[in-house]
């Protein structure tokens, strides 16, 4: 599903990715953990353009999305094509970035009618049923503003699903929240991943990623440590880096 | 004295009619013509220097640098009376359209450039993931909240643009500054007349103003 090759990615004399090589199959739950600063947003963002790698490769549904060797574009998709490809990905923000000038309702709708051009009917029967799924049917004509933060996040999930996508990325989608709504969202992304969707993420929620993911990823100064098993990860990491990184991560949340 | 203020008041009565129909025949029109093709422009220069495209944005650049930095009455001047020796004569009227309009189009692109950068990254980005295309984004996402920014200053220069479009006076436009000046040379009372003047400026300005707090508070709502 999704392909990642020997990818570079810097920010002028920063290097945070630095040889990237993985692959995500169909229907898996992949979390990415590490300390801030590894490159794990990074990595996320450069699979929907929203960063665009210095160079490798990287391939969605087998499709080439970015393809870059010594900073010069090879084969490089047409914006219509990377648009397109990105529709398939939805992506979950760690502030949200709801709209705010649209209801809950409007939010979800919006990039189906606008996208791929559905009639105003349909995607409105469509974002019901949504919002009803993340369990804000009563919260439809409601505008982000008056949303809690847990609600406002299950509203943005809601309208990434709306563009049905095979794939969803997951920027730390509880890092911005209260403590007592972490657990709202959880909930909802867990439902997903029982489903055949592909998920990637990003997450500092060690007891969720050891509870959902199929793999956990990870990553340390932009390279990755170690990708296995959520059992081998948090039971038995191989890597030094990786026993370090958990005992204070599960120490601070003790 | 009593016999002078009895004229002074006649002639107050008289004017008032003329001035304000050269206020609505002109001055509003001139306004609100040269405020919606300057806005058209304004938008369009906007967006191209926003958008990097570099050619257009060194000229968008250099059209907005020409009109800050020279006056507007000198505008005027070279666009009415200048033009012609090149063989462009253009209507009074015509040329203060012209000269109003590249004004409120350089003024006004700065209003709206920061009010599209005021919009957060995150939503260009929201809208990009769920693939809308940078036009679609602009349209749907990001233009939609950065009216809101832009209202209040753009009202600001609307509210300025009425009281400036006195100067076509200078290039003969018959507006309400015009008419007074006219009436002041027949009757020598310049200080009621021009104060008369004043006054249907601040009464429309008043207008003006209100409406612009009843636009805030209308497009204040949800943030």
């Amino acid at each position: 599903m999704i392909r990642i090759e020997n990818v570079y990615k810097s920010f002028g004399a920063l290097e945070v990715l630095k040889g990237i090589d993985m692959t995500v199959g169909k229907g898996e739950v992949v979390c990415i953990v590490g300390p801030s600063g590894s490159g794990k947003s990074t990595l996320l963002r450069s699979l929907n353009h929203l960063e665009r790698i210095t160079s490798g490769r990287i391939f969605i549904d087998n499709v080439l999305l970015d393809d870059r060797q010594d900073d010069r574009d090879i084969q490089r998709p047409a914006n219509r094509e990377v648009n397109a490809l990105c529709s398939e990905i939805g992506m979950v923000f760690q502030r949200f970035n709801l709209f705010p000038h649209l209801t809950a309702l409007e939010n979800v709708m919006l990039g189906p009618v606008v996208v791929k051009k559905a009639a105003q009917e349909d995607a409105k029967r469509d974002a019901i049923e949504l919002l009803a799924k993340v369990g804000l049917s009563d919260k439809m004509d409601v505008y982000p503003s008056k949303l809690s933060g847990g609600q406002q996040q299950r509203v943005a999930i809601a309208r990434s699903l709306a563009m049905k996508p095979k794939i969803m990325l997951f920027d730390e989608p509880t890092s911005a929240l209260d403590p007592e709504l972490v657990g709202e969202v959880l909930n909802v992304i867990r439902d997903l991943a029982k489903q055949d969707m592909t998920l990637l993420i990003v997450t500092h929620e060690m007891a969720f990623a050891r509870e959902v993911a199929d793999r956990v990823v990870f990553m340390d100064e932009g390279r990755i440590v170690e990708i296995d098993t959520p059992e081998k990860i948090f039971g038995s990491p191989s890597h030094e880096r990786t026993k370090r990184f958990l005992g204070q991560v599960l120490n601070k949340s003790a | 004295m009593t016999d002078r203020m009895a004229r002074v008041v006649d002639i107050l009565i008289h004017s008032f009619v003329p001035l304000l129909k050269a206020g609505l025949a002109f001055t509003v029109p001139l306004a609100i013509i040269s405020f919606v093709l300057g806005i058209a422009i304004a938008f369009i220069v906007a967006i191209v220097r926003i958008s990097h495209i570099k050619p257009l944005a060194a000229f968008a650049g250099f059209y907005v640098w020409i009109i800050r930095g020279t006056p507007l009455l000198v505008q005027l001047f070279i666009i009415f009376y200048g033009l012609p020796s090149i063989g462009i004569t253009l209507d009074a009227m015509v040329s203060g359209i012209i000269g109003f309009t590249l004004s409120v189009g350089a003024y006004s692109s700065e209003t709206i450039r920061a009010a599209i950068l005021s919009v957060s990254k995150g939503q260009w980005e929201a809208a990009h993931a769920l693939g809308m295309s940078k036009g679609q984004a602009l349209r749907h996402v990001i233009l939609p909240q950065a009216i809101r920014v832009a209202v209040p200053p753009l009202a600001n220069s609307f509210i300025s643009l009425v009281k400036d479009t006195s100067l076509a006076a200078a290039i003969t436009v018959t507006e309400m500054f015009q008419v007074a000046q006219q009436i002041t040379a027949r009757t020598y009372e310049p200080l009621w007349l021009y104060s008369e003047a004043a006054l249907i400026y601040l009464l429309f300005c008043s207008v003006l103003a209100y409406l612009q707090s009843r636009m805030e508070v209308r497009f204040a709502k949800h943030l």
